[in-house]
């Protein structure tokens, strides 16, 4: 089930709400939110809610194991194997295909391709996992004793199959005692509403115009440039509402989860790009790869190219991606280490006036970004090479290409201006005004408030009820 | 004062959520879309021969969204605010409007009573790109539809009539090349083959097409490689007719006279003369509101197109139709080949056999026509051509493949000894994918005797009409006026509809 669909909007989320809110005490809303999370994941999946309650159970069985034997070798080697059992299931279902492919493909091996259907959100769920048992080993936290807590941890719906990646150590508190104010259902809406928007309203239209203009025999240089910004705009506004609806559902259930975006497309550098682009995720390999690989102390080169190539390979099953986090990971490198001999050069000739203004950065980083997003968006090296030689030789545009471009320059800087603080901070600012700290003023601007997110909702309910069916990009990673 | 801000918000969504749930929940669930001309999804159950229904939600998402309260409206709410992203603030004068990209597809076969979507997802498994692949796939409706979700590249309108540019996929042509040149060397009969070119080809200037959407290079393909296939080439005859009315402004498909046209051309090509047209009974219908047209319905663009009249031709004569659903036309149900009082407005293309049939036979008890029989494997551009079929044939079958996945077309020509075999489809099916899945086992044919291909003996453009082997050796010899007496008489204002040809 996604969030962007009518039964989600009109029957499921509801009924839920209805039943957490109507049921009493901790322990009964525990157990509606596990009762409907299970329901939402068995309705999507219905085989594959075994494997979710499997890996659940390894990591129930073997955390109190673990945290008895912290400080001897059996603990290490019990987490080793609940780490290899849960790695296990992601290895088998998402990337077993790919390597008995590629194996017959290169060595002429006659292995046989099981054909799976990749279990949703197994990518998510698998480092939920992880970060428990993991945390549990660190001592950060102590093992859940009820079973149930634990898989409602796993399986909660807000973030079941598309993220954040939320930390076990993050929501035990919540999980054990938590109550919901109003200000925190209100934000919660507010966040959704904005994030169904963002999905339903900009991402799948950017889609649509990036998939007619991508891919096709002949792209034009202005077809395909066009083609890959629609695209990253797409993937953002996709992932990043996913994340705000992920984000505004807990708050209605009173859990309160990480940021996963900070707009990404403001940033000046590649690194800063990554601190804010899908950070549940780049915080995951920082703390339970990165630093346990030595982080910055010891083979830092090989660390950093250990964590991009597994965090490309963890964005799906091809080899594009493994070819996308290489991409990050040398252009991380060049910036940690290139750079910076770079700002020597102005230190020892101080009177050539270096500054590079932040305009320029920032040009270089998105253009960097869509790169990035050429090799993302073709599983096959010709596809990548196809693209990139249309956007950097010159090819006439067909009337059609040109048209779209036309048509397509306002919602383009409407999705530039989207993707910046620029809105949020405006709002911040309007609601502070004088005028509205009045009493009276205070009602119209809750109401104002009010309205705008029943219009988007409205307009949301349009364009699902249109549109037959668009599911999201993450869904597959 | 910050809690009752809260409070607003809370309150108004959710009793929005909450009300519209419980109305939709409530309301009276239609099953028939008028508008659409579709059956809108049924309820799934949730055990299918006796497991688990995997696709259950998916078929419920389906069913819900389709029983949606006021679900035209917000359809047309949408046609009207997507304008919204489309402002071109360089040439907002331009002549043509781009009105929809890519996925019309999915509004335009809704004909076919299902919403087409990426089948055959299991072969292309490694092909595409992971991020982009639906979840899950949607249970296969029924009859199978032709997944041509992108084969359009997009959809515009100028001079009041809308144009959908299809895509030529190579690749895909070839396959379906092949797959009909295989289907008659296993028939062994004369075949022919006739895919009309699209509207746009004839009336959209070419600077608003590329290369991917021509169709002359197409055709001249298709000409050249099919070997055991006649390829009846009707470019050239509607060029020539192009001021008449031979496509509908508002719909996808083509006129009872553009029909005429590749009929005539047909008849060259297999050497036969036809009755006169004076010889049928003429008619029309005004007020169609095709199917291109509703999908934009309430855009202001679309306001302005003017709707379609439906011109028909009964063919006289003890002629009778029947519709069966399965190969051993075991039962059916008559049809007329047309019903001039066909009481559904919404599509009046249907006007023709009250619309699509699964196997149609017609019977012509005629003395003129005794002993001709022929096969076409048609799809909803039949409707139009038939009538005329049934004047010139004792028997015509026509059977539609996406009413069978696995039609044994070879043994049911053997078993109904039928002489002539036609493959008629619509301008882009050619290169759609799969639209004519009944594979042939081609290493079986590999085993069969050479001389079993050349027993095949069809005309072709060469020598169209003068083939002495194509079993109507005293009709062989038309003159190849009859084609242009055709296109003339298409072309003249007494069988042109009197809404202004498009130029």
């Amino acid at each position: 089930m996604v969030f962007s669909s009518l039964p989600f909007l009109y029957l499921f989320l509801p009924a839920t709400l209805l039943l957490y809110y109507l049921a009493p005490g901790i322990k009964l809303k525990n157990g509606a939110l596990l009762l409907a999370s299970i329901a939402f994941y068995a309705l999507g999946e219905p085989a594959y809610v075994i494997l979710l309650v499997a890996a659940t159970f390894s990591a129930y069985v073997f955390a109190p194991r673990i945290a008895k034997n912290r400080e001897l070798a059996k603990g290490k080697v019990l987490l080793a194997i609940s780490v290899a059992i849960n790695v296990s299931f992601l290895l088998v279902f998402k990337y077993v295909p790919l390597l008995a492919k590629t194996a017959n493909d290169i060595f002429g091996a006659f292995l046989p391709v099981p054909k799976l259907q990749l279990p949703i959100g197994i990518s998510f769920y698998t480092f939920q996992v992880l970060t428990y048992t993991i945390d549990v080993y660190r001592g950060k936290t102590e093992p859940q004793r009820s079973f149930a807590k634990l898989l409602l941890y796993i399986s909660m719906f807000p973030q079941l199959i598309a993220g954040p990646i939320v930390r076990y150590a993050d929501v035990e508190k919540q999980i054990e005692d938590r109550t919901v104010s109003v200000p925190q259902i209100s934000s919660g809406i507010l966040c959704f509403v904005c994030g169904l928007a963002k999905k339903a309203l900009i991402a799948d239209h950017a889609g649509k115009i990036s998939s007619s203009l991508l891919g096709t025999g002949a792209m034009s240089t202005i077809g395909a440039w066009l083609g890959i910004l629609l695209f990253a705009f797409q993937i953002y506004f996709d992932f990043s509402g996913y994340s705000d609806m992920a984000i505004g559902l807990g708050r209605m259930f009173g859990f309160e989860f990480m940021q996963n975006f900070n707009y990404p497309y403001i940033s000046r550098s590649v690194t800063e790009f990554w601190r804010r682009w899908h950070m549940s995720l780049g915080t995951f390999f920082r703390d339970y790869v990165y630093i346990p690989l030595g982080g910055n102390r010891k083979r830092q080169g090989l660390n950093i190219a250990v964590v991009w190539i597994l965090t490309g390979f963890w964005h799906g099953a091809e080899w594009n991606f493994v070819l996308w986090g290489a991409y990050f990971g040398a252009i991380l490198a060049v910036e940690k280490f290139l750079l910076p001999k770079f700002l020597l050069l102005k230190f020892l000739l101080p009177k050539i006036h270096l500054k590079v203004p932040s305009a320029a950065k920032w040009a270089v980083c998105f253009f960097t970004v869509n790169i990035g997003w050429v090799i993302f968006s073709n599983t096959d090296l010709l596809g990548i090479w196809h693209t990139l030689e249309a956007m950097f030789s010159y090819r006439a545009a067909s009337f059609f290409e040109v048209s779209t471009a036309k048509q397509s320059v306002l919602f383009l800087a409407f999705c530039m201006l989207a993707s910046t603080p620029l809105a949020k901070n405006l709002a911040t600012r309007a609601l502070k005004c004088p005028a509205l700290m009045s009493p009276v003023g205070s009602v119209a601007s809750s109401l104002a408030v009010a309205v705008f997110s029943f219009a988007i909702l409205g307009l949301c309910t349009i364009s699902l009820a249109a549109s037959s069916y668009s599911p999201f990009l993450y869904f597959r990673f | 004062m910050k809690s009752k801000q809260g409070l607003a918000i809370a309150i108004i969504f959710f009793f929005a959520i909450g009300a519209s749930g419980a109305w939709a929940l409530a309301a009276p669930k239609p099953t028939f879309s008028d508008w659409e001309n579709r059956e809108l999804a049924p309820l799934p159950s949730l055990i299918v021969n006796g497991s688990l229904n995997q696709n259950f939600y998916q078929e419920f998402e389906r069913y819900y969204t389709d029983a949606f309260p006021f679900r035209e409206t917000l359809v047309k709410a949408n046609q009207f605010l997507s304008t919204a992203y489309k402002i071109d603030l360089f040439s907002p004068e331009d002549e043509i409007k781009i009105v929809a990209v890519d996925r019309s597809h999915e509004v335009v076969d809704l004909e076919n009573k299902a919403v087409l979507d990426d089948d055959g997802n299991d072969n292309n498994e490694n092909e595409s790109v992971p991020a982009f692949k639906p979840v899950t796939k949607k249970a296969t409706p029924t009859p199978t539809p032709t997944p041509a979700a992108s084969l359009t590249s997009f959809t515009a309108i100028l001079n009041n009539m809308i144009f959908e540019i299809y895509r030529i996929d190579q690749k895909r042509m070839e396959k379906t090349a092949d797959q009909i040149d295989a289907l008659a060397l296993e028939c062994g009969i004369p075949t022919y083959a006739l895919f009309p070119p699209a509207a746009s080809e004839l009336y959209l200037p070419s600077k608003y097409r590329s290369p991917e959407n021509e169709q002359a290079p197409m055709f001249d393909y298709l000409g050249k490689s099919l070997e055991n296939v006649a390829f009846v080439n009707t470019f050239q005859s509607f060029l020539r007719s192009k001021s008449g009315y031979l496509f509908f402004r508002t719909d996808h498909h083509w006129t009872a006279d553009g029909a005429y046209i590749a009929f005539i051309a047909y008849c060259n090509q297999t050497g036969w003369v036809p009755l006169p047209r004076s010889d049928y009974k003429r008619g029309e219908r005004s007020g169609f509101l095709g199917s291109l047209s509703k999908q934009l319905a309430a855009s202001p663009e679309g306001k302005g197109v003017t709707l379609d009249t439906v011109k028909y031709y009964i063919p006289q004569g003890p002629i009778t139709a029947m519709n069966y659903s399965s190969a051993d036309m075991s039962s059916g149900d008559p049809r007329s080949v047309v019903i001039p009082d066909y009481s559904r407005n919404t599509n009046l293309y249907s006007i023709f056999f009250g619309g699509d049939t699964a196997l149609l036979h017609m019977k012509n008890e005629s003395e003129r026509v005794a002993g001709r029989s022929v096969m076409v494997v048609r799809d909803s551009y039949g409707h139009a051509f038939l009538p005329f079929m049934a004047s010139e044939y004792e028997d015509v079958y026509a059977v539609e493949p996406r009413y069978f996945s696995n039609f044994q077309l070879a043994d049911f020509i053997k078993e109904h000894e039928i002489d002539e075999l036609l493959f008629l489809n619509n301008p882009f099916s050619v290169s759609a994918e799969y639209w004519l899945d009944w594979t042939v086992e081609l290493d079986k044919l590999k085993d069969k005797p050479e001389d079993a291909a050349t027993d095949v003996d069809v005309g072709n453009s060469e020598n169209a009409g003068n083939s002495g082997d194509s079993g109507n050796s005293e009709d062989a010899g038309i003159p190849e006026e009859t084609s242009e007496a055709a296109a003339e008489e298409v072309a003249s204002g007494e069988a042109v509809s009197q809404e202004a040809p498009i130029e």
